[in-house]
């Protein structure tokens, strides 16, 4: 009877899982290497030439930049030499150096703006994680009640409005037509991030419409799904016999159901987490803010590659290893779960 | 515990022409259609049937738990000199349920939350009902458990950590740790191997013999499994009882058609011989259990009594007292 | 047979959601496909001055380079209903195309079908359209669509395939199997047309997300370059940073719409899957 786990089985599973994530991510990482290099006219190719030719304007940076390319992307070399060496840099952290931000490399490019995009997204995602599935809960429990009808109509406009047109409400609202908050950025202009309450203030009044918009945008998602999952909870053997058999409280009843249902929804918010580089791209563009998203942005128009690749790079690797920490976590956390993955007995 | 001043004369439960129903789309499902039952003294009653003829729907609503489609219709419930009826359901929650009356749930391997350790689980229960401190509610589940041969380690585990036969009874100390007068048992026993089922089976007379409940009515619709612990039979079929007495009595000599072919199916093949029923197709059961949506007419078991006569499809046989304490519900037995 | 389609459909339009959102996609796609034919202004050229806000000469103002915004709407509504429809239409027959074969075929087939969409589920498609967009110099209408089209099937693939594999496994296939029709004879006559309500679920799922993703390529700017979409209105109503300076008709119109058409196919889409798996 007592607790043995045999271990086996969940290692199988996890190393399982480890060769799907790492197969998945070499084929993105090919995917990464080889669509510039094989669209028609090879874009890579004739973007660095139209950026060496022009733009750039004193002659020893333009020197420099096509050395830089050059050296980065080895266009002249045959394909398979050119796999090699962007997969041997890859694994040296070498992501190469940006054109637009020219000298910084694109790596500490990353760990300068990617502070701020986590400093937004996960504050303002766990906690509408918290929030949107307690009230699906509460919603589950008053099924076809009144209240639920009116929580869900809002959840699926909720759901159906993306974060950024939201915050393009919340800018004309807030910002221009009641002008409380600023219209974007990160801090006021000429201002330098350090730890001052001066500059915490003023970033907090930044922050609090990028905030708003994805922790309401996501709301609805995590209510609805939560709101089924529960309902399903309850239709099962072991709630209608502590609802109804036992009689537990109404307060306890939905702790345990918060309890059961809020499992599969961990695994969601690791998944949503690992989206943080990725969704708040938009987000950030819209609102101007200092992250990731926003260098994203232009780096695209400047047609900064190394840039592009290197963020592309960083946002499915953060995405795979999310994923694949969310299925272990679910695996490992679900007892449930545990039981059936681990063969607990 | 000291509810009961000199004697037995209080009853336990007294339900009288019980009906609940499911108010379903199809039609409705007049699932326990008039039943008597009152038990007034200590005992343990078995109630058998085929699958479907009312049984569970019996016991939710004997232990009020009953939500849509399922309605009680009519009938007084009466459970130690208290009528239930006219509580609310808040108060049926506080002061009834797991106090005066338990159920194990037909459904008794997945009642336990999964995600909830047994000894959390005692606690909320426990707290919501008793006001007692935490220690002492561990101390009354160590204590019961030991008392019923329970691992004490089960409590710091899951539900689903537990074999079939332990959540089984693990569920039945749960469900009796405040010692409610009336346990009802919905097939605690079926889905469970012969040696784990005897083991759930002792638990059971465990609890009743040390006076943790007053009464158990134990539900199944296994004759050979209820004979072992219960002192008297009750056969229900198509939402009615049809025939009632001690277990020895029903055993050997069952009365009506019904009972028969019930208990010949299931019994050692002497009996059948004792009976000298020579037709095999007279104590075999034949056909299906009818609908409860439209019953036939007259006696629900006419369209498969292989003695059925004509005012069995017009008239509703009543139940008569053929012998003290022995009850049938059969046109046979009526003199007439 | 006919009896009980139209039944179903009368049931389908009892559900208020379903009923609801039908007429939002209604009145989308008329406007959509009349609005253009009626409204003769030119979405591309110059008519005024910038910013001039809505009123009698231009309905809905005009915009950053001085074109007349509601002449952009209606065809952008109409860009994104074409980018919408094509997208779907190829993921969605690459969806039930693949997701039937590996489920009819098994084997070696359903190994690679169902290791290819698990990739592509891993990588969100929306990353991989942006990895193919960024690198297209020059993006027309039918080029997004087919970046969005060929990137977004493996969820729905995997749907087919297992509503198939249970379908194949029902006592009638097997009937039909044992009395020797061929494989397409089964998957024509008596899978497709249980697996219809599904589809259409699906197209309006796929239809929503689609247009929903051309949005997004667009504001991050590796979207549509050429054709005017509701996409492209916000990413010039953006990079001119119109939401600050307060020029909402650039806007309001094509962000309200997006959600609209997003919405109605949503309320749509649950609605067909919860009176088919409610039954
Ligand atoms: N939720 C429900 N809605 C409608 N009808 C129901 C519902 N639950 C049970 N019934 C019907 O009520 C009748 C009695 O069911 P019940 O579960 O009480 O039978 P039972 O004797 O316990 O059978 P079993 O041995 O299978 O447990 C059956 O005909 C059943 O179909
Ligand atoms: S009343 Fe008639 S039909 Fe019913 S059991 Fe008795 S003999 Fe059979
Ligand atoms: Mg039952």
């Amino acid at each position: 009877m007592a607790v043995k786990i045999n271990i086996n089985p969940f290692i199988a599973y996890a190393l399982k899982r480890f060769g799907i994530m790492m197969l998945t991510f070499s084929v993105a990482l090919f995917l990464i290497f080889i669509l510039p290099r094989m669209i028609p006219g090879n874009p890579l190719a004739s973007t660095i030439f139209r950026l060496t030719q022009g733009g750039i304007t004193s002659p020893e940076q333009l020197k420099a930049t096509e050395r830089m390319l050059l050296e980065t992307f080895k266009l002249y070399e045959p394909l398979h030499i050119q796999f090699v060496d962007f997969i041997s840099k890859l694994i040296h952290g070498d992501l190469g150096t940006s054109i637009l931000f020219y000298p910084l490399s694109v790596a500490d490019l990353i760990a300068l703006y990617l502070p701020w995009t986590l400093l937004l997204m996960i504050p303002a995602v766990s906690l509408s994680w918290f929030i949107g599935n307690y009230i699906g809960v509460v919603a589950a429990m008053n099924r076809n009640k009144f209240v639920d009808k009116v929580v869900l109509t809002i959840f699926m406009i909720l759901q159906g409005v993306p974060p950024y047109v939201l915050g393009m409400y919340l800018i004309l609202l807030l910002a221009v037509y009641m002008p409380i908050f600023p219209t974007g950025g990160g801090w006021p202009p000429g201002m330098v991030p350090r730890l001052s309450v001066e500059f915490v203030l003023a970033y907090l009044k930044h922050y609090i419409l990028p905030f708003l918009s994805i922790f309401i945008s996501s709301l609805g998602g995590w209510g609805l799904s939560m709101r089924s999952i529960a309902v399903q909870e309850l239709a099962s053997d072991y709630m209608e016999y502590t609802i109804r058999g036992v009689g537990l409280s109404q307060k306890k009843v939905v702790n345990y159901l918060f309890k059961c249902s809020a499992l599969p929804q961990i695994v969601g918010l690791a998944i949503v987490l690992g989206w943080s580089v990725a969704g708040s791209v938009l987000t950030e563009i819209v609102f101007g803010y200092p992250g990731i998203g926003m260098i994203f942005w232009r780096a695209i128009n400047a047609q900064d590659y190394p840039l592009i690749q290197g963020i592309f790079i960083i946002i499915i690797a953060t995405l795979l290893l999310a994923n694949y920490i969310s299925e272990l976590l679910f695996a490992y956390i679900d007892p449930r779960a545990r039981y059936a993955y681990v063969g607990v007995q | 515990m000291n509810s009961l001043a000199i004697g037995e004369i209080m009853s336990i439960l007294d339900v009288r022409n019980f009906r609940a129903y499911y108010f379903t789309k199809a039609g409705t499902v007049k699932a326990v259609d008039g039943v008597n039952l009152s038990i007034d003294k200590k005992t343990i009653i078995g109630i058998v049937g085929e699958s479907g003829c009312g049984k569970s729907t019996l016991a939710k609503a004997l232990s009020f738990n009953v939500e849509p489609p399922l309605k009680i219709v009519k009938g007084d419930i009466v459970i130690d000199g208290i009528k239930i009826n006219d509580m609310t359901t808040d108060e049926i929650r506080r002061k009834i349920l797991g106090i005066k009356v338990a159920l194990i749930p037909q459904s008794a391997m997945n009642a336990l939350v999964p995600t909830v350790k047994i000894r959390s689980f005692i606690k909320d229960v426990l707290k919501e009902k008793t006001g007692y401190t935490t220690l002492e509610i561990f101390e009354l589940a160590v204590k019961r458990f030991k008392e019923l041969n329970l691992p004490i380690e089960a409590l710091d585990m899951y539900p689903f950590e537990l074999s079939g036969g332990m959540r089984q009874r693990v569920l039945i100390a749960i469900a009796t740790l405040l010692n409610p007068s009336l346990l009802i048992a919905d097939e605690p026993t079926s889905a469970l191997d012969v040696s784990t089922q005897k083991m759930v089976l002792e638990t059971l007379y465990d609890i009743y013999r040390r006076g943790l409940v007053k009464s158990i009515i134990f539900i199944s619709h296994d004759i050979a499994t209820v004979r072992q612990i219960v002192d008297e039979i009750v056969v229900m079929y198509a939402g009615k009882f049809v025939e009632k007495g001690s277990t020895e009595e029903m055993i050997n000599e069952p009365l009506h058609p019904y009972s028969k072919g019930l208990i010949f199916s299931i019994l050692t093949p002497e009996l059948i011989v004792r009976e000298r029923v020579r037709k095999a197709k007279e104590v075999l059961l034949k056909g299906e259990p009818p609908s409860l949506i439209n019953p036939p007419s007259g006696c629900r078991f006419h369209p498969r009594c292989p003695y059925a006569m004509d005012i069995c499809r017009r008239e509703e046989p009543p139940m008569i007292e053929v012998e003290r304490n022995r009850f049938v519900s059969c046109w046979l037995y009526v003199k007439r | 047979m006919i009896s009980s389609i139209s039944s179903t459909i009368i049931r389908l339009f009892r559900i208020k959601k379903f009923a609801i959102g039908l007429l939002i996609l209604l009145v989308v796609l008329f406007i959509g496909i009349v609005g253009p034919a009626i409204y003769e202004v030119s979405p591309t050229r110059t008519i005024g001055r910038r910013y001039v806000p809505p009123g009698e000469k231009y309905p809905l103002g005009t915009d950053a380079l001085g074109r007349d915004v509601l002449a952009q709407f209606l065809h952008g509504i109409r860009g994104s209903l074409y980018v919408g429809a094509i997208a779907s239409a190829i993921s969605l027959s690459l969806a039930i195309f693949l997701g039937t074969i590996a489920a009819v075929f098994g084997g070696l087939v359903d190994k690679i079908v169902m290791t290819l969409s698990e990739i592509l589920l891993l990588i969100p498609s929306i990353l991989l359209m942006m990895l193919l967009a960024a690198y297209l110099p020059e993006r027309s209408l039918w080029i997004v669509a087919v970046v969005i089209g060929i990137t977004s099937w493996a969820g729905w693939c995997r749907g087919f395939r297992s509503r198939t594999l249970s379908i194949l496994s029902s006592e009638f296939i097997n009937l039909a199997i044992l009395s020797g029709a061929s494989r397409l004879n089964i998957i024509i006559r008596d899978i497709v047309p249980i697996i219809a309500p599904y589809v259409l679920a699906a197209f309006a799922m796929l239809f929503s997300y689609s247009i929903m993703a051309e949005v997004g390529l667009t504001l991050v700017g590796v979207g549509m370059t050429k054709d005017v979409t509701l996409g492209l209105m916000l990413y010039v109503a953006q990079i001119y940073a119109n939401i600050s300076q307060g020029i909402w008709w650039t806007i309001v119109p094509p962000s309200i719409t997006v959600t609209l058409i997003f919405l109605s196919l949503y309320m749509i889409a649950t609605s067909i899957d919860e009176l088919f798996s409610y039954r």
